[in-house]
């Protein structure tokens, strides 16, 4: 008699713990009015424009010709650094290049982007991880960056970054030590190339270092337009570089060419980074300009000072060359 | 008239040849390093660095170019002194011009089209 009441005693307890269970079940239900969120900008991307600032660019969310809304917000901390940055409202009449000041060469910065509804819903974040670079349209000797024809008794070699002068310098054969990249002009071409890549005679114990270039290069009007989300040796790219020669002479494309180039500076068994232009004349034409024997190139390069810094995050399981 | 006709040619012929050995011009750069001429009126090598120049030239000292033992003045094309330009190149180890060479009155003078570290 008493383990019959025992069972039904247990038998309510569980019938009231399954109404339990289901009345909780009930106020979860899905809010019935839930705040509409905006869809995310896309192709978030950044480029250097000195040591201190990047432009990142996006494409417009597909909410902005919603009426709720309201605008982006741009925010960015350095990489891995404090938890609080600094951020950028931009409008969607506003251009989608932001201009972001105040930065530290060398310091990778995230980038973070939403779209934003008047009803304070945001849309899911897009990122980008990149860091600023040295801007050089003038050589050490505060002239611009020529490097001259083969024939030419001034210099065919361009050394990207002087420690000491700050600056790019041009070198001649006399000093092939210093040279990254090489301009051969022999037989009507012009080849850019790594200086260990060109025939040139080298004095003794002046013969170059290796120079790697990107097996493609871009073509723009300016540095500006070379906008990039990934780092210059992120995947596949950092098996891509080597010691290659370009011919440009045949080149139709009225822009200027840019190429990804890493060098080990001396001493050093990390690689910098850089960007580099070959400048087509305000007029257009060929790339040679001036009149011969010595007629010229120009350059403008973005320089990254620190090492293993490849404009963007470095990825984890990146071999060397 | 035949007599004049060739006294006039041979006046051309000479007034040409002078301009021909007086202005000189040459593809190949003049090579030499940007010097004060300051340092080396009071003895010294005249050698300088590039702030040390371009503070010279703000103040109106000459900075001139030495090629071998001959000091020329630098002038651009425009008819201007070249001295704040050549200041800029000073501390480059050798220095190019390219550019008609001139001596007027025993002064040495480039009018430069291009200078150039080499």
């Amino acid at each position: 008699m008493l383990k019959n009441k025992f069972l039904l005693l247990l038998s309510s307890f569980a019938v009231i713990a399954i109404m339990m269970v289901s009345c909780d079940s009930n106020t979860v239900d899905p809010d019935p009015d839930p705040q509409p969120k905006p869809s995310p900008a896309s192709n978030l991307q950044a480029t250097s424009i000195n040591a201190t600032t990047i432009h990142v660019k996006f494409e417009d969310s597909p909410s902005e010709s919603n009426l709720l809304f309201k605008d982006y917000q741009l925010s960015w901390k350095e990489d891995g650094g404090p938890t609080v940055g600094d951020s950028k409202v931009v409008l969607a009449n506003d251009p989608n290049i932001v201009e972001v000041t105040g930065l530290t060469e060398g310091k990778v910065y995230l980038f973070t982007l939403v779209a934003r509804y008047t009803n304070d819903s945001i849309s899911t974040p897009i990122t980008v991880q990149w860091s600023p670079a040295s801007r050089f349209t003038l050589n050490n000797n505060d002239d611009e960056i020529k490097v001259y024809e083969t024939s030419s008794n001034f210099g065919s070699g361009l050394q990207m970054f002087y420690e000491s002068d700050g600056a790019p310098r041009v070198r001649t054969v006399a000093n092939g030590k210093d040279w990254d990249i090489a301009l051969d002009t022999r037989d009507n071409k012009i080849i850019i190339a790594s200086a260990s890549k060109v025939g040139y005679n080298f004095p003794t114990g002046q013969t170059p270092e290796p120079t790697y270039f990107y097996k493609d290069y871009f073509t723009a009007s300016s540095l500006n337009e070379i906008f990039d989300s990934r780092a210059m040796n992120d995947g596949d790219r950092n098996s891509n570089y080597s010691e290659l020669t370009f011919d440009l002479s045949t080149f139709t494309d009225n822009k200027s060419v840019i190429f990804y180039v890493r060098k080990y500076q001396p001493g050093q068994t990390r690689y910098n980074y850089a960007k580099v232009m070959l400048k087509r004349p305000a007029s257009g034409g060929s790339f040679l300009q001036g009149s011969t024997p010595n007629r010229y190139v120009l350059f403008e390069i973005s320089y990254q000072k620190t090492a293993d810094v490849p404009y963007a995050k470095t990825p984890k399981n990146n071999a060397t060359n | 008239m035949l007599n004049k006709i060739v006294v006039l040619i041979l006046v051309m012929f000479v007034a040409f040849s002078t301009v021909f050995v007086a202005d000189s011009f040459a593809q190949k750069p003049i090579k030499g390093q940007v010097v004060s001429l300051n340092d080396i009126v009071m003895g010294g090598k005249g050698k300088i660095t590039k702030e040390q120049a371009v503070e010279l030239a703000e103040k109106g000292s000459p900075v001139v170019f030495k090629s071998g033992k001959k000091i020329y003045f630098v002038y651009n094309e425009d008819g201007t002194f070249a001295g704040k330009k050549l200041a800029k190149y000073a501390s480059n180890e050798v220095v190019g011009i390219v550019g008609k060479t001139k001596k007027i009155n025993g002064i040495e003078i480039i009018i430069a089209t291009m200078i150039d570290s080499m």
